[in-house]
């Protein structure tokens, strides 16, 4: 039906090589694979390790205090006779949930106000990023430290303490790849096609940017883990007995004066091991993601 | 013919570092129901600004006076849900095609999207409808292209995926912004074609954005001459080149490359384009004008009927069918 002039033939541009790599992690090389797998390890241990401790962190006995690796106790023991291996099997899940929680809650209220900000301009946007400078301005410990005067200490609170900390700075970020991607011309024609504002950045801001907010989430877990283990070492944090690294690294802290550092320096591995891992990923993430925006 | 889009002194100012610049200054315009209107001009004259400001696309901070009316109902006050349920009603097709959608997304996405979430359409019978379309708009083996990625597709037939998406929502307005200029020329006539005969068949009104007066005149109704962010002259699209009733659009005749006259006959119109925020306080066009008297850059002329059509020249009618003949020879 369609009387066409003769149509010249049709060309299809051939797609681009991809470069080698596990879907997600492609172009992050040797080192984002293997942070990748320590990392998927880490939470693995988070989530399995109550099955896997051999003991329970209440099964104290005083008399094996700061005794060293025997048959069944790999790690040896704390200064309070707990099996060591034990405790950081049992501390993995709230070292690492406490830092995922950070991350979401950040990443959300970042989100947000970033897309928000993006999206309005003019004077919201100069509204918001006055309170997130506001924001900026408190440390995020020192925010954890007043909200467990307040609201007394637990993981929970640090936790969204910190979150609230670190949003502003994933606003700020996020608010000029979403202003940069809000500009761009295919937004204009989602937005004649008559589509909610509120469709398109779900559907397509948000999605296009999410490389960023990936490596950015990243960075920030680094960033939590860290925070988050001083604020149990201080002790406004996880609170004893329940097993955290951070928690152990001070309490390994009399141990570490008295010549046997075991419990501090091996909870401190962890958490070294993990934060170092999830920054070099985050790292390279991010170096894609910049680089895919060309 | 009944109007569909009524133009009336549109201005519209634009924020440019801390200040307010005009880019169109009085435009008033009119399409009809299933009319094509083509819209020329230089660059920098204002025609996207135009076709912008109806799809109320235009750049945060923008200041808009005047009124632009749609069946009826006043565009340039719409909010929310209304102004999303105007958007259905009019679709625009771009110059650069591959700019326009998203880069991340299949074509079978980008293509049954609003049909799935505007109205409720489910996915299998919405690629059904895209698939036919993407058949009429002359790409035949739709069921692949609806896997495929924007950059898989050459620009010519992502501009053809464009136009097929501006009509699955049935609307009643296409704007189109230079269409083809992006694409290379063997494809740029098809393209037109496919557009032109598309649009016919469905009675859809457009306005139909060039720089070529011979494009214009081939595929629309009527021709309005843009210059300096104003229409200069309004007419049925085939008399612009016999009978000009401004002197700047005998100057774009004269200008056209002809490919009848054997030596190149590019009588370039001296000076430079202005846009509306350099127009002096008279005629826009006056410091180009070969025809230009005192009173031209003092007395600011209004669009006023002549002929059957319109100028925004004070001489208009004293220089009636002596413009084409004699522009070319200034
Ligand atoms: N985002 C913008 N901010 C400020 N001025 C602009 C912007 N976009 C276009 N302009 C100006 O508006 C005028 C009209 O532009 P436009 O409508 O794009 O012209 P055309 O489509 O006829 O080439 C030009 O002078 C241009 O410089
Ligand atoms: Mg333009």
């Amino acid at each position: 039906m369609s009387a066409m002039p003769a149509t010249t033939p049709i060309e299809t541009v051939d797609r681009e090589p991809s470069v080698r790599g596990l879907p997600g992690l492609r172009g992050t090389g040797i080192v984002g694979h293997v942070c990748a797998a320590i990392l998927a390890l880490a939470v693995l241990i988070a989530i399995v390790g109550p099955l896997l401790a051999p003991y329970s962190a209440t099964e104290i006995s005083l008399s094996n205090s700061f005794v060293g690796p025997t048959g069944d106790h790999y790690l040896g023991f704390t200064g309070q006779g707990a099996d060591l291996l034990s405790l950081l099997l049992l501390g993995a899940r709230s070292s690492i949930l406490g830092p995922l929680i950070v991350v979401v809650a950040a990443m959300v209220l970042g989100v947000v106000v970033a897309i928000i900000s993006a999206w309005r301009g003019g004077i919201v946007d100069q509204v918001l990023s006055v309170i997130m400078d506001v924001l900026f301005a408190f440390p995020g410990i020192l925010l954890a430290i007043l909200a467990a005067a307040v609201f007394g200490a637990s993981l929970q609170t640090a936790a969204i303490a910190l979150a609230i900390a670190y949003a502003p700075y994933i606003a700020r970020v996020l608010r000029a790849a979403a202003i940069r991607e809000r500009s761009r011309e295919y937004i204009a024609a989602l937005e004649v096609q008559g589509f909610s504002a509120w469709l398109i950045c779900l559907r397509h801001l948000v999605p296009n940017i999410s490389g960023l907010i990936v490596a950015q989430g990243t960075i920030l877990f680094g960033y939590a883990m860290v925070d988050l283990a001083a604020i149990s070492y201080i002790g406004l944090g996880v609170q004893p007995p329940q097993p955290d690294w951070g928690v152990m690294v001070a309490q390994g802290q009399s141990g570490v004066l008295q010549g046997y550092p075991a419990e501090s320096l091996a909870a401190g591995l962890c958490i070294i091991i993990v934060v170092v891992a999830v920054n070099l990923l985050g790292e390279r993430l991010n170096a894609r993601s910049q680089g895919s925006a060309r | 013919m009944s109007g569909l889009v009524e133009l009336d002194g549109l201005e519209v100012d634009l924020r440019v570092g801390g200040s307010m610049r005009p880019v169109l200054s009085g435009t008033t315009l009119q399409i009809g129901r299933g009319e094509a209107v083509g819209l020329v001009g230089e660059s920098g004259s204002g025609k996207s600004m135009t076709a912008r400001s109806i799809a109320r696309l235009l750049p945060e901070g923008a200041e808009v006076r005047g009124s632009i009316r749609f069946d009826g109902t006043e565009v340039t006050s719409l909010r929310g849900a209304d102004l999303r349920a105007y958007r259905r009603r009019i679709a625009m097709v771009f110059q650069d095609p591959r700019a326009h959608v998203n880069p991340v997304r299949s074509i079978g996405d980008f293509l049954t999207e609003e049909l799935r979430t505007n109205e409720g359409v489910p996915r299998a019978e919405a690629e059904r409808r895209a698939i036919e379309l993407l058949d009429v708009v002359g790409i035949p083996d739709g069921a692949r292209r609806l896997r495929q990625y924007p950059h898989e597709l050459s620009g010519g037939l992502l501009q053809r995926v464009m136009i097929a998406s501006a009509l699955l929502s049935e609307p009643e307005l296409l704007l189109a912004d230079e269409p083809t200029t992006a694409l290379d020329v063997t494809t740029q006539s098809d393209v037109m074609a496919l557009l032109d005969e598309l649009r016919r068949e469905r009675g859809l009104a457009m306005l139909f954005i060039t720089h070529d007066l011979e494009l214009a005149g081939a595929v629309c109704d009527r021709t309005a001459v843009m210059y300096a962010g104003q229409i200069v002259e309004e007419q049925a699209a085939d008399a612009l080149y016999t009978d000009p009733l401004h002197p700047y659009t005998a100057a774009l005749v004269a200008a056209r490359p002809d490919i009848d006259a054997t030596a190149a006959r590019l009588a370039a119109i001296p000076g430079r384009p202005l846009s509306a925020f350099e127009a002096p306080p008279g005629c826009a066009f006056a410091d180009r004008c070969p025809f230009s008297e005192d009173r031209c850059e003092s007395e600011r002329p209004a669009l006023m009927p002549i002929a059957a059509g319109s100028s925004r020249c004070l001489r208009a009618e004293e220089l009636r069918g002596r413009l084409h003949l004699t522009v070319s020879d200034v």
